[in-house]
This record gives structure tokens, C-alpha cells and sequence, in this order.
């Protein structure tokens, strides 16, 4: 494997008082088939015919809670 | 096809020698190869099943145009008419099937553009809940 980067990697500064914890994060999926059926567009029966139950749960997969926090302090515009 | 192309370029004299006289692997299906970081790739078919969790099964159709039979089938489930309507002539479920199914089935770079006769049969198999071959669909948008 390759893994030449050239320069070094380094740590950016934080640039707000907030700490990590005192963050929440708020999680939203690609698709929000029960939002969806809230507002009376029932969608799921169509991908359950299909069987891609399982695809859709892989695309609104797992959030990396710690690390968005981690970034998120630190993140500047 | 292209790999024996190659070599023939390359030594002419290899013209009409198979793929296992030319040192290549044996044909088995298409694949998709590539690199990355220095590993060796390969995608199949039933790589994209594998990923999705399911099998390689179900209805699929390509390479059709505009005198294709499937283009009245497709607009009556669409839109329950023999002609082509709009996007905005689309029941509110169907929107959301084509919008699903441009973005999280079959995404490009680029804008969304109208989906094509191929992709409106697949919306077709969607709509009827007829099983696709949806990993089939994939990797051939990956192609």
C-alpha cells in the first residue's frame, strides 16, 4: 500500500470556548422513509418488495458522533 | 474484448489467439478493474449484490430506444397514460420513487438529468413491485 503524504500532518486549533460534550448531534438520514409516511407518502412497502431494506439501512448507516464533535470546534469558515 | 485488443497491438502476430494463449485470465463475466493506492480492484455483479445484501435476480432490460414496446408500458404506470407526461404530472409517490432512485440507486455527477427509458423501466419494476435486478442496474450505471 501507498501511503506517501509529503507533508506532515498537524493538529488545527480549536477555534471556539465550546467543549465536545456540551455539543449534541443531531442525526439525519438520506431518507426518512417514517417522515415520509408521516406526510402521508408511504414509501417503504416499495423498497421492501425489492428487498433493499438492507441497503437503505447501510446508506443511513452509523454517524461518527465523537469525531463530527471533534472537528466541529475546531472548524473554521 | 479490450485486453486481447491490446496485446495484438502491441504483437501483431497474436491476432486470433484466445485469451488463455495470450496469457490472459480465462472469460467469466464483466468486470470493472481498477487501483487504488496500489491494491488491485475488481468489481462484479455480484460484488454490488454482496454489497447490498442480496442476490442477482430479477427483471432487467438496456440498451432500449424510443421504438422499444417498453415505452407505452413504462407511461401507463407512470402516468396511466399512453403518452409521456411530465415530472409534474407524477402522483406524489411516484416523485419520490424517481427522485430515490436517481440519487441513492443510481447517482451521477453533475445535475440530475431526466432518467432514461433504461432507468424508467426500473422505476416501472419499482412502482408494480415487480423484483428488479437492482445490483444488475447498479453496476451497469457504474460502467
Amino acid at each position: 500500500m501507498q501511503v506517501a503524504t509529503g507533508e506532515a500532518y498537524q493538529i488545527k486549533g480549536r477555534t471556539m470556548k465550546l467543549e465536545g460534550w456540551q455539543l449534541i448531534v443531531q442525526v439525519e438520514s438520506p431518507i426518512d422513509f417514517l417522515s415520509l409516511a408521516h406526510h402521508g407518502c408511504e414509501l417503504r412497502n416499495y423498497f421492501h418488495a425489492q428487498g433493499l431494506d438492507d441497503y437503505f439501512c447501510i446508506l443511513s448507516g452509523l454517524t461518527y458522533v465523537n469525531l463530527i464533535k471533534y472537528f466541529w470546534v475546531r472548524a473554521e469558515i | 474484448m479490450m485486453e486481447e485488443h491490446e496485446k495484438v497491438l502491441i504483437d501483431p502476430s497474436l491476432e486470433g489467439k484466445t485469451r488463455e494463449q495470450l496469457g490472459l485470465k480465462p472469460f467469466t463475466c464483466t468486470e470493472i478493474r481498477s487501483n487504488i493506492m496500489g491494491i488491485p480492484i475488481t468489481i462484479t455483479e455480484e460484488i454490488c449484490a454482496r454489497a447490498i445484501r442480496r442476490v442477482v435476480e430479477g427483471s432487467f432490460e438496456e440498451g432500449l430506444d424510443k421504438t422499444s414496446p417498453w415505452n407505452d408500458v413504462v407511461n401507463m404506470t407512470m402516468f396511466n397514460n399512453m403518452k409521456k407526461g411530465k415530472y409534474n404530472d407524477l402522483r406524489m409517490e411516484y416523485k419520490m420513487l424517481q427522485k430515490i432512485m436517481t440519487e441513492d440507486l443510481l447517482p451521477k455527477g453533475g445535475g440530475v438529468d431526466q432518467p432514461s427509458l433504461d432507468h424508467r423501466v426500473l422505476l416501472h419494476f419499482l412502482i408494480k413491485k415487480e423484483k428488479a435486478n437492482v445490483s444488475k442496474y447498479i453496476f451497469n450505471h457504474m460502467m
